[in-house]
């Protein structure tokens, strides 16, 4: 418990440490993933990526905050995926496509990563998640809800409730996580159009 | 851990069945009121006014208790909701279907309850998931028969029914959260709402 030197922001660390917190962090992403977060213990993890417990401790400042760095590396890695995907340039139709489309591809791209989200969020671990992805009302929901916004006050979408339309998406999305986590096969690009398909017949004003 | 009776595919006996469904519906009661983690066995037990070894007897753990407890909830759903289907075409049927879920839900406020606490507390391995495909399987059985029945009429457009369903749902599993909303919301407008949401998803242009 003496010479510690975890905080990622302050003390930089050297490439070589960088590297191994990745590695560790890979390694937590995959325990989790396969045997769930209660049973991910840092003996467990440690064994996955080949190195002792104490090299874990000499990272991380307990299981906590590996977890915490887990979730913060996951929110960030699936950002920057879908971020320049969504196109805003062209309207709130094909930005919602987009959107769909983008959160169906990072499912496909990082199912691990995001079952591992998932299973912290469903031990009752929201306080594992950075402090902006807490409250039910998170930064998925929101940048749907400003797209369907948008366009209901252009008039391109019709006057839906709010709160379903948002409930719909995040459950629809939520479910094709939950089949892949299943082991369900299907083709998950495919299931991204559906659901695009699906979203722009359902919001979609008359006149359109 | 002697002469257990019931290994789920022996058919319980009807006095075994009624007990276990006693059981169940007080785990519902008391995980509604406590949480799921609070809710022990002994609390269970204690409630139904019985021993924990008689929780023990029925069921073989808390994940099994608990796995029951959502198969049951599920099968209650499939049968309030059932009459409740307007077959007079399917996109009535899918509508009124919409409706009857959560009405279903309106009207079980410990169930949502349950569910939602449930979902909130597991783990890995916990039996939360109320992704377990059997229990998924039964409750999507007759969505799946009405997407078809449209398909194959022309009332609906060809879409991939395995995506639909998934999205309705998904749907659904949002409405646990709004039956325990605070401020409540208008549940009837609420099944309203997805009504309108998967006929325009669905219908043929």
């Amino acid at each position: 418990m003496s010479l510690k030197k975890e905080n990622s922001d302050q003390s930089k660390p050297g490439i070589v440490e960088a590297a191994r917190r990745a590695q560790i962090i890979e390694c937590a992403i995959e325990t989790i993933a396969e045997t769930g977060f209660v049973e991910a213990s840092l003996a467990r993890i440690a064994q996955q990526a080949g190195v002792s417990t104490g090299v874990i401790s000499y990272y991380f400042d307990g299981r906590d905050a590996l977890m915490r760095a887990m979730a913060a590396h996951v929110l960030t890695t699936v950002q920057v995926f879908i971020q320049p995907r969504v196109d805003l340039s062209r309207g709130p139709r094909a930005a919602l496509q987009s959107a769909l489309a983008a959160f169906v591809g990072a499912t496909a791209a990082y199912p691990k990563h995001l079952v591992a989200l998932w299973k912290i969020a469903m031990a009752g671990r929201l306080d594992l998640y950075p402090t902006d992805y807490r409250p039910m009302e998170n930064a998925r929901s929101r940048a749907f809800r400003n797209i369907l916004e948008w366009g209901q006050r252009e008039g391109t979408f019709r006057a839906f409730d709010m709160v379903s339309m948002v409930g719909a998406i995040i459950g629809a999305l939520d479910s094709i996580l939950m089949r892949l986590n299943a082991g369900q096969q299907f083709d998950v690009e495919a299931a991204g159009r559906e659901l695009a398909e699906i979203f722009d017949r359902a919001t979609r004003s008359d006149q359109t | 851990m002697t002469s257990k009776p019931d290994s789920p595919d022996q058919k319980p006996s009807f006095i075994e069945a009624v007990r276990r469904a006693q059981i169940t519906e007080c785990a519902i009661e008391c995980i509604a009121e406590i949480g799921y983690v609070n809710a022990s066995l002994a609390k269970i037990a204690k409630r139904a006014d019985i021993s924990t070894g008689v929780i023990s007897y029925h069921f073989a753990s808390k994940d099994d208790l608990i796995r029951a407890v959502i198969a049951h909830v599920m099968d209650t759903a499939v049968a309030y909701i059932q009459p409740r289907i307007d077959w007079s075409n399917p996109r009535a049927a899918l509508r009124s279907g919409i409706e009857a879920v959560v009405a279903y839900y309106a009207a079980h406020r410990d169930y949502s309850l349950a569910l939602l606490k449930i979902n909130l507390a597991g783990g890995a391995g916990t039996p939360t998931e109320p992704y377990d495909p059997e229990i998924q399987e039964r409750r999507q059985r007759v969505m799946r028969e009405i997407l078809a029945q449209g398909q194959e009429d022309g009332s609906f457009r060809p879409f991939d029914i395995g995506v639909m369903v998934a999205a309705i749902f998904g749907a659904f599993d949002t409405v646990p959260r709004k039956v325990a909303a605070d401020p409540p919301v208008d549940l009837p407008a609420y099944g309203r709402e997805l009504a309108e949401l998967f006929d325009r998803a669905t219908r043929a242009d």
